[in-house]
């Protein structure tokens, strides 16, 4: 038992298909998000959109870390890795992500910079002390499922004393990025795929205001296909009731509260900026985190100067919309042409957790784009 | 998860690869728990009776699926 392959049954995935049919009035259109890009994936590679009926549209949500940085902050980060005395450590799937310059990590990396790819914030932290005459940069980007191990990286740090090691924060709340969603007119959410990572650390309250305040259903749900198949069964039953509640399908490991571990050690690092710039969606108020000022020694905006700028999205490229749920990959131009996994074009595609990266990987490039 | 280590880490088998990993946010993860790890941090423990019922009702719906 490791609770995994049970969650793959084909029969039991197709029992919930035949369900799903019962629950939707014929030639009815529903629209459901999927917030978190782990699902999005899940969804292609394991075919289950070919298992919903037809009055379903699943739309891609903005839980991709990756693709919601906007081209300014990778500029700041690239500026910093360049800078001789620096080490820039980050997560593989940023190197990829064009700047504004259109140059990447990766190509900063080609040009000489010192950029190393980390498992963890805390392997950074192991380099800053193997390397004390350098300055070590942790590239911090992700939700509240990442943050809390940049927090509790930097509560490290504070108690052995490591002075050259510092965070380039863009950690991302979930809840304002949904909010801003729900606020836009042009995207019209029947309910919502909750994510299910993210919520083992904020739990399913921050997703109450979406029912009670937008009268839309939740449903946060697990990865494997039974799970994104039973989250959507949820949802489709709470529709058809009339009801908007949050449910929690992922009840293995999400707590309605949360993890209070991690939520104090975000609690106590960072404190939420009045706003964060995101792809494609833009300003959103309060949906950013930053270093708090007990911990400004670790901060890198502090330490070294950051051009700052904000950058257009490439007019090609169609992240924003996609981020949004107003496109799906392939109706943007660029899309297996221009901008590929190997020369990405948007973080959408450069992501692991990338909508553009998911179609492509999984064929869905083909498709005609509906009437 | 496999052993405490000192630290606020732990060992953990990752389906056959070993690697440590903090509990600073499980803190009453044991070896034999199963934990959910994101970056090197387990964020939460599995909770083997949700786990089961979760499970439960997918075989309620085969069985449905089977009636039908």
């Amino acid at each position: 038992m490791k609770y995994v392959d049970e969650y793959r049954s084909a029969e039991a995935a197709a029992a919930i298909a035949t369900e799903l049919r019962t629950l939707v009035e014929p030639g009815s259109h529903v629209k459901l998000m999927e917030v978190c890009g782990g699902h999005t994936h899940a969804i292609y590679r394991h075919g289950l959109d070919a298992l919903l009926p037809p009055e379903v549209e699943l739309v891609h949500g903005p839980g991709c870390p990756v693709c919601v940085i906007p081209m300014g902050r990778v500029d700041d980060a690239v500026s910093i890795a360049e800078r001789p005395e620096v080490i820039f450590t980050s997560f593989g799937d940023m190197l990829r992500v064009p700047g504004g310059r259109r140059r990447s990590l990766l190509e900063a990396k080609a040009r000489g910079a010192d950029v190393r790819i980390v498992y963890s914030p805390l392997d950074a932290l192991a380099i800053a002390r193997d390397e004390p005459g350098r300055e070590v940069v942790f590239f911090g980007v992700g939700f509240e499922t990442t943050a809390p191990a940049t927090a509790l990286t930097l509560l490290r740090a504070r108690e052995l004393g490591v002075a050259n090691f510092s965070v380039f924060c863009n950690h991302v709340l979930i809840a304002p990025a949904l909010r801003a969603i729900l606020d836009a007119p042009e995207t019209q959410i029947d309910g919502f795929v909750g994510p299910g990572h993210v919520s083992t650390v904020i739990g399913t309250r921050p997703y109450d205001f979406i029912a009670r305040e937008y009268g839309r259903p939740v449903v946060v749900a697990g990865f494997e296909p039974t799970d994104i198949l039973q989250a959507i069964a949820l949802l489709l039953r709470q529709l058809r009731d009339g009801k908007a509640e949050v449910e929690n399908q992922y009840g293995r490991v999400v707590r309605d509260e949360g993890n209070p571990e991690a939520l104090a050690a975000l609690d106590e690092v960072f404190a939420v900026r009045d706003d964060f710039e995101w792809r494609g969606l833009g300003p959103i108020p309060h949906s950013g985190y930053r270093i708090a000022d007990a911990f400004a020694v670790w901060d890198a905006e502090e330490r070294f100067e950051v051009p700052g700028a904000r950058i257009e999205d490439p007019k090609a490229c169609r992240c924003g919309d996609v981020l949004r749920g107003m496109a799906k990959p392939y109706e943007c131009g660029v899309f297996g042409t221009a901008c590929t996994p190997e020369k990405p074009l948007g973080t959408c595609m450069v992501s692991s957790e990338g909508a553009c990266a998911a179609y492509y990987a999984y064929g869905r490039h083909r498709q005609k784009v509906p009437a | 998860m496999l052993e405490r280590l000192p630290d606020g880490l732990a060992k953990v088998d990752f389906g056959g690869v070993r690697r440590s990993v903090s509990i600073a946010f499980t803190p009453e993860a044991e070896p034999g728990d199963w934990v959910l790890v994101h970056v090197g941090f387990a964020l939460a423990m599995l909770d083997e009776d949700e786990a089961r019922a979760t499970l439960e009702l997918l075989g309620e719906a085969i069985d449905a699926e089977l009636r039908a």
